[in-house]
């Protein structure tokens, strides 16, 4: 009697519309999260940022980027420019590291919410996507965006240590992010990414350039508001293993200046 | 007619500012996108993108000139002008992935050795030049002379005189047990066992570590060099860390540390226990916290940390402590700064330390802006407070002893790489 009254618990509560859309929601953002993570490899490429500040024009920057995915790992080295050139940073979980040289040696926790080198990307950007781990759908819609019929998630944060707390994704059929728009817990825009392109690699995807647009951040000129954007590329792709002493505080020691 | 379309575009772009820099909300980028395609397999980024063959080498100037007054805790006036004049050079080389020899000289004038800036204390604590009359300049000192050297893809190893800092705190910071490597020689080997990273130290340091006695055989020996070590894991939502330190004249240390994020906030907890060769043994912990606030412009960066230790004001072990309120030093600390001043290149910061035993302390305000080129103006006010033998009156961070001062410091500064 017990049993059969505490199944017909669990079965109402599923069917509940909260609980359903939760599931949903899960189901939902995993398939988009696993278009463009690589859980079962090591992952890694060359970054081309642009900073596009109005008035102030482009400064360029070269990064490699190397993803442990199914460990929550990765490590950036900054290439170019040569002054900021073996500058890296470490992320394992939610632990990120930047080691610093001036004034002294040593390696800070660093936020990944923070903004990478000063641009308008957050070092959460070139983690892989946990989607279905920090949000919950709370509205669909469906919107023409360019060529691309999308759907368009209304996300909430579901724990506090994620760098947006709301955000809309437009997703295509393939479960592509085409587009998203990151807000504050009031409501104010604070970017958006666009990204209409993408290449096919080993079976996942990866933008061709990534464009995020500060909502906040740029200047009046002419009479104008230039927002400062930021734009980045993903060349030289690879899925070969990667040796795990790279994911180390050492590893970043050893290529500092 | 094309002057008449220009004409009208002109008034197209002034009446609907809005709508030619669309690109705002991003759609002008959908326009006419690429189709997707499959990814050009022909290049891949190399593991040892920046560990192949490079040259570098660097040179540095940092010039500081100060305009200090204050009042000292024996109520006499002090005048301390001084200057300082730092050159270093050095060079880079980067063999292959295996291999690098890194060098940095400098000369220094005056010889005293100046204090670092951090990000609490943008005022250095100026240095009174012995004859001021006289450009005197030190000889040229190391700062760092190592070799790397990578074992395959399973440890790398620097060797020669180097600096590293361990340790937790960035107010108070008892758990850097390497504080004696940058003036010795040392070897640090690190590695990766599984998910923990491996860390071991022997740093050689005759200044430091000396045998006290007069037995020199002893001193010039093994007895100069000390050994630590430290491993680190990191799960997804903490790392923990133990570290170690053994010499045979100093004693032992064994540090332990958690750090995790969560609400935003980043939390540290720190203990360190040490023995000394008489068998005197002292505890000391530190906890601190870091939140940054504001979303796009951080508003404030605070860090508050707390230390308890049962070390004397002079450093020295203190009696086994039984109960926290017993404990020799109790010292709160405040540091913050903010953002909102970034447009203008400046940068205000403050730090507050309060020792809670005897009530003496110190508050610094500072004030940095980098508006000019190479040049960096700095504006500190500083106030050491306490009764007379209190621990920041007796340990004052001032070196000339002042127990407030405003100090002014331009500070030209530039590295050039080739």
């Amino acid at each position: 009697m017990f049993k059969r009254t505490f199944f017909l618990g669990v079965l109402l509560a599923l069917l509940s519309p909260g609980v359903w859309s939760e599931v949903n929601s899960v189901a939902i953002l995993s398939k988009i999260d696993a278009q463009v993570s690589f859980m079962d490899s090591d992952f890694s490429a060359e970054v081309q940022l642009n900073q596009i500040k109005p008035g102030e024009g482009v400064s360029q920057k070269t990064v490699a980027l190397f993803r442990r995915d199914r460990e929550q790992k990765y490590v950036m080295l900054l290439l170019k420019p040569d002054t900021d050139r073996g500058k890296g940073y470490l992320k394992i979980g939610n632990n990120l590291w930047l080691y610093e040289t001036v004034p002294t040696r040593r390696f800070t926790v660093t936020s990944a919410k923070d903004r990478f080198q000063n641009s308008n990307a957050r070092n959460s950007d070139f983690t892989r996507s946990t989607l279905a781990e920090d949000y919950k759908i709370v509205s669909v819609t469906k919107e023409k965006l360019g060529p691309f019929d999308t759907t368009v998630y209304t996300l909430e944060a579901i724990h506090n240590d994620v760098t947006f707390p709301k955000t809309k994704l437009w997703v295509t059929p393939d479960n592509l992010v085409r587009k998203t728009e990151d807000y504050s817990l009031s409501g104010q825009l604070l970017r958006t990414t666009a990204m209409p392109s993408y290449q096919e690699f080993k079976g996942r995807w990866v933008p061709k350039k990534v464009t995020i647009i500060d909502a906040l951040l740029g200047k009046t000129l002419n009479g104008v508001f230039k927002n400062e954007v930021t734009e980045y590329s993903l060349s030289k792709l690879s899925t070969d293993p990667l040796p795990s002493i790279m994911f180390t505080q050492s590893y970043l020691e050893k290529n500092s200046q | 007619m094309s002057r008449l379309l220009g004409l009208g575009f002109l008034f197209f772009v002034l009446a609907f500012p809005g709508l030619v820099s669309a690109q705002d909300s991003g759609d002008s980028l959908f326009a006419n996108p690429d189709a997707d395609s499959k990814a050009d397999t022909s290049q891949k980024v190399a593991t040892d993108a920046y560990t192949g063959q490079s040259v570098r080498f660097f040179e540095t100037m940092n010039a500081d000139g100060y305009v200090v007054g204050g009042q000292r805790a024996d109520s006499s006036s002090v005048v301390t002008p001084a200057d300082t004049l730092v050159f270093g050079f050095g060079s880079d080389v980067r063999l292959d992935r295996t291999a690098r020899v890194y060098a940095s000289f400098y000369l220094n004038y005056p010889s005293t050795s100046v204090a670092s800036t951090n990000l609490y204390s943008p005022l250095q604590a100026p240095v009174q030049a012995t004859d001021a009359s006289q450009l005197n300049f030190s000889n040229i000192q190391i700062r760092e002379l190592f070799l790397d050297y990578a074992l395959g893809n399973l440890a790398i190893a620097r060797i020669g005189r180097q600096s590293a800092t361990w340790g937790q705190g960035r107010i108070f910071n008892p758990g850097n047990l390497l504080e004696g490597i940058g003036d010795g020689m040392a070897v640090k080997v690190s590695t990766a066992l599984g998910p923990v990273a491996l860390t071991t130290v022997a740093v050689k340091n005759d200044s430091e570590y000396r045998v006290a006695t007069a037995n020199s055989k002893e001193a010039l020996g093994i007895s100069s060099v000390a050994t630590a070590a430290l491993a680190e894991y990191s799960s997804d939502w903490y790392t923990v860390g133990l570290s170690g330190f053994y010499h045979i004249n100093v004693g032992e240390k064994v540090d332990a540390y958690i750090k995790s994020s969560f609400l935003g906030t980043d939390f540290f907890l720190e203990g360190l226990g040490e023995r000394g060769t008489a068998e005197q043994k002292s505890y000391t912990g530190v906890a601190g916290v870091y939140r940054e606030f504001g979303e796009q412009q951080k508003w404030l960066k605070l860090q508050v940390e707390w230390l308890v230790s049962g070390r004397q004001n002079d450093g020295s072990f203190s009696k086994v402590v039984d109960h926290p309120l017993s404990f020799d030093d109790q010292t709160f600390g405040l540091g913050a700064t903010t953002e909102l001043l970034s447009e203008f290149q400046t940068k205000p910061s403050i730090l507050w330390l309060q020792t809670l035993t005897d009530n003496s302390g110190q508050v610094s305000f500072g004030l940095v802006n980098s508006t000019l080129p190479h040049l960096d103006l700095t504006l500190g006010i500083n106030r050491v407070y306490g009764e007379p033998g209190s621990r920041y009156i007796a340990n004052n961070p001032d070196s000339t002893g002042r127990v407030w001062s405003l100090t002014f410091k331009a500070s030209f500064h530039f590295e050039l790489n080739n």
